[in-house]
């Protein structure tokens, strides 16, 4: 089948795209050590006789979980963009136009301006707390909209979260304001970043996005069912309320607990789903975990030119997928436009 | 199967149908008529459950308010109009999300076998197996909708509604859909304006009008003759009625103040009070007035086309198009969905670059209605004010009569254009028309969501303006006895037919008779078999006896069932006279002799319809 074909073929790539991610760098590693160390740290099998414990280090303790990291919030991102996309039935819609990302910046902000930390949590503190907001902030909105229009329609839900996230906006530039001392780090926070990030976010990460999206892949059905329109979808059989509610909770949740970590990382939500479209066709069975592989890898990408183009110092990754996601942004628009 | 019980539904808090009893029963084929906007959709979407309703819904006896959505829709499929396409599937993928609801439960929702044989089945009853891997965005209109169809199918529904499935289809197309629905063993529910297409369809026309139903047991054309009696009659028994009430009056006025006549006076005025009063159904019997204004007399030829071609890129809609239209002429473009009927129109209108050569004639005013116009007005806008902004000069001063000549007159050109019906916003758009004068009309399309009467004046203005007329069209009943030429659209080419539209397509199906028989639609798994025997054409001379026998068979049981109708009719309006007399109406055995004969009535009716209906099968 043509499609198998295209799916062994973009696993292949995303893991070149990885071993990419993990060699590349000041101390450039091969591929044949990138192997050696992960087997012998997993299986205990015997390492490579001519490597030395800087690069065995360099490639555990730094680049291969802030590669992983990368790609599990860009596949978190991209499942939870096409899933807005699907649901919302608007090419432009993603977490983010619902306050995802303005909420978890607020609470990330009150955390780093105060200082405040929740026993137990320790440095957790931040992600939790961001993710929290970012989806309160998402709650608030949908629960809104729903109080506005009890059809739940889907340009209220996009409205409504526009002006929630507006609004959270105006009180995070304040705290920004009146925080200069601290005005560096916010900033940086809101380009996000995946520096020095060590397994912990990974191992926390990995089961949150994994269930999330075999959640979302098995409502596939009822994605592919509901771009037809909500009136089609409820004659088929499809209790649409129920699972618009369920379906933008779930994407919310991922790109929050993805972004709570590594800070606010655009378009890549965006971009992903369109090309995954463009080479799977529509079909929500595929359309999900392709939507996974391209989105991680075109992060670690991204990453890896964040890192190395003007090494040894770092842009922020925010910057470089909103610089190649802004042109397709506009290019997907105005396509649109001109097919009408 | 379907029963609804004092159904009131309405959208946002402003309810538009009120109190509805229906009963639909297995294999019948039901139309729901009436004047625009008067809550067709909105008796459809509250019986699939789109919109809330008060009162109760029961399928095969349990409440849909209590049933899960999955429940429902393995009763009830609606088959959709054609919306955006936002994402687009093959046409397989499509036609098996359609099983969805048979599949939910099994992880991951994947279909069975039986699911995919299934969604074969039903491409291969819609005729679309052989091209199940397109994909629907490159697809015609008619063909979306057959695809549609196939979903629905795929349902296996007990029951099928339909809302104006006829607005993009061709003829053709038209026709097979009427094939395929009346053989349908499933009871079909459909809105529709095609006349032509729903008396082929349906057995039983349910009336809306001001909200309640009347239910006539008949197709469209006897519903209409029905009608008109009982609207009759029910005048008749009002002026009786008012006649007695007046001559009650009469005396009670005229002894009431006479002691000896008292007891009597109070008794009359008691029974006055007693009289129900009989109501004559309201009849919208509102219809636009339509008259479009004298024109400017144009050349003698108002378009010329000579050796047109037109391509998209590398496919040729057409070629080697040459016609002449003469002034006064009124033609008709048919054609397949996708032929390039609004392509050429648009070449006309110089709106899209094509070779060959075209020309306009002199002092030509083309008056222009888009097939799309009506979904181009500005929702937000109030009906007056959509007016107001395309009126100039003189016109502005004529709105208010135009609009109140539209149906929009007093309140209604208050209202916002979000919520008109689609007949109503087909209207709206009309008007534009009239707001200058034109010499050549061309219509696309432009009786989608109108209503039958709506239809009647349109088609008398067209037949009454002195100007010439294009029409895309594929209402067969519209376009009688308007057109005198028909353009052919297909295959690349464009033919002209001299005559009528009836004239047109009974030389088509000359043409086509072999490849028709070749083509006929595959039965569907449930369909009645019994007919499809019946109508094998090689019956043996055995068979031929046996059937002629049972021909003269059953038509002796119509017959006598018809005679055993005309007693009880005749038993029943006795009964009915002296019911309406002061003392009848107060006697309770009367009324309950009343009803039952009427039941019995009822019964006998059903029964005769029913051998009818197998006697015409018998006859082929």
């Amino acid at each position: 089948m043509k499609t198998k074909f295209k799916i062994i073929l973009s696993i292949i790539l995303s893991i070149i795209v990885i071993m990419m991610g993990v060699g590349l760098g000041s101390v450039t590693v091969p591929p044949s050590h990138i192997i050696s160390v992960i087997s012998n740290k997993i299986f205990s099998t015997p390492l490579l006789p001519d490597m030395q414990s800087v690069s065995i280090s360099i490639i555990w303790k730094l680049r291969l979980p802030r590669t992983l990291l990368a790609f599990l919030v860009g596949g978190a991102v991209a499942v939870s963009g096409t899933v807005m996309q699907s649901v919302l039935k608007n090419p432009l819609a993603s977490s983010y136009t619902l306050g995802v990302s303005s909420g978890a910046s607020l609470g990330a902000a009150i955390i780093i301006v105060t200082g405040f930390s929740i026993p137990f949590l320790g440095l957790f503190t931040l992600p939790v707390v961001g993710l929290t907001f970012g989806l309160l902030t998402v709650f608030a909105a949908v629960k809104f909209a729903a109080k506005m229009d009890k059809n739940l329609e889907n340009n209220t839900i996009i409205l409504v979260g526009m002006v929630f996230s507006l609004f959270v906006n105006a009180i995070l530039t304040l705290i920004t304001a009146i925080a200069r001392d601290h005005l560096a780090q916010l900033t940086f926070w809101q380009m996000g970043s995946f520096s020095l990030k060590d397994w912990s976010s990974v191992l926390i990460l990995f089961p949150i996005i994994f269930i999330g999206v075999l959640i979302i892949q098995n409502y596939s059905k009822e994605l592919d069912i509901m771009t037809f329109g909500e009136e089609q979808a409820f004659t088929m059989g499809v209790d649409v309320h129920k699972i618009k509610w369920i379906l933008l909770g779930l994407s919310a949740a991922l790109t929050g607990s993805a972004i709570s970590f590594v800070g606010v990382i655009g378009f890549i939500d965006l971009i992903a789903p369109h090309v995954v479209r463009k080479i799977f066709g529509s079909n929500h069975k595929t359309v999900i975990p392709m939507s996974v592989i391209f989105g991680g890898s075109f992060m670690v990408l991204c990453d890896l030119i964040a890192r190395t183009i003007i090494s040894p110092s770092e842009l922020p990754v925010g910057a470089i997928t909103a610089l190649i996601g802004a042109p397709f942004f506009a290019y997907v628009y105005f396509s649109k436009r001109k097919g009408l | 199967m379907l029963t609804l019980q004092n159904v009131t539904a309405g959208y946002n808090g402003i309810d538009v149908i009120y109190n509805i009893s229906l009963i639909v029963k297995k294999g019948e084929n039901l139309c729901i008529i009436g004047p625009n906007g008067c809550g067709k959709t909105t008796l459809i979407k509250a019986i699939s459950g789109i919109i809330p309703h008060e009162g109760i819904i029961k399928i095969d006896g349990n409440d849909i308010s209590n049933m899960k959505r999955v429940d429902v829709a393995k009763k009830i499929a609606v088959m959709s109009q054609i919306s955006n396409i936002y994402f687009s599937y093959s046409i397989y993928e499509t036609v098996l999300l359609g099983r969805y609801l048979h599949m939910k439960g099994r992880t991951f929702k994947e279909p069975s076998a039986r699911d995919r044989e299934y969604t074969d089945k039903c491409l291969k009853a819609v005729g679309l197996l052989s091209i199940k891997h397109k994909q629907i965005s490159t697809l015609s209109g008619g063909q979306l909708q057959r695809v549609y169809l196939a979903r629905t199918l795929a349902q296996e529904p007990n029951i099928i509604l339909l809302d104006e499935p006829t607005n993009h289809l061709d003829i053709e197309s038209i026709q097979w859909l009427e094939r395929f629905l009346a053989q349908s063993a499933k009871a079909v529910v459909l809105v529709s304006h095609d006349r032509a297409f729903i008396n082929h369809v349906t057995n039983r026309t349910i009336e809306i009008t001001c909200g309640h139903i009347e239910d006539y047991k008949v197709n469209y054309d006897h519903y209409v003759e029905l009608r008109k009696e009982r609207r009759e009659q029910q005048i008749r028994a009002y002026e009786n009625q008012q006649k007695e009430i007046a001559d009650i009056k009469a005396f009670v006025d005229r002894f009431r103040y006479q002691a000896t006549k008292a007891v009597q006076v109070q008794q009359r005025i008691r029974q006055l009070e007693k009289i129900v009063p009989v109501e004559i159904d309201e009849m919208d019997n509102k219809v636009m007035h339509l008259k479009f204004p004298p024109c400017l007399r144009s050349g003698d030829f108002p378009v010329i086309c000579d050796d047109v071609r037109k391509d998209y890129g590398h496919h040729t809609v057409f070629d080697h198009v040459t016609f002449t239209l003469r002034r006064g002429e009124k033609v008709a473009f048919v054609g397949k969905n996708g032929e390039g009927k609004s392509t050429l129109v648009k070449c006309i209108m110089n709106q899209i670059p094509f070779s060959g050569r075209l020309k306009i004639g002199h002092n030509i005013q083309i008056g222009y209605f888009a097939q799309n116009q009506a979904q181009l007005l500005d929702e937000n806008f109030t009906i007056y004010e959509t007016i107001d902004r395309v009126a100039t000069g003189d016109m502005r001063l004529k709105i208010n009569d135009l609009l109140g000549a539209f149906m929009f007159g007093g309140e209604a050109s208050d209202k916002k254009v979000k919520v008109l019906s689609g007949g109503e916003r087909t209207r709206l758009a009309m008007i534009r028309l009239l707001l200058e004068p034109v010499n050549l009309l061309i219509l696309d399309e432009p009786t989608n969501h109108l209503d039958i009467a709506s239809k009647e004046v349109l088609k008398k203005a067209i037949r009454e303006f002195d100007g010439t007329a294009i029409i895309v069209s594929h209402d067969r009943d519209f376009l009688n006895e308007l057109v005198s030429k028909v353009y052919e659209f297909g295959g690349g080419e464009v033919r002209e037919h001299m005559g009528g539209i009836y004239d047109f397509l009974s030389k088509k199906k000359l043409e086509n008779l072999q490849q028709l028989e070749l083509s006929k639609s595959p039965a569907l798994p449930k369909q009645r078999e019994k007919d499809q025997s019946i109508t094998e054409n090689k019956l043996s001379y055995q068979e031929q006896k046996e059937q002629n026998r049972l021909i003269k068979r059953k038509e002796k049981e119509v017959q006598e069932a018809e005679e055993k109708i005309t007693k009880l009719e005749k038993r029943l309006s006795e009964t009915e006279a002296r019911l309406s007399t002061p003392e009848g109406a107060s006697d309770l055995d009367l009324l309950q002799k009343y009803l039952e004969s009427k039941n019995k009535l009822d019964a006998v009716m059903n029964n005769w319809e029913r051998l009818t209906l197998e006697l015409d099968n018998l006859k082929g």
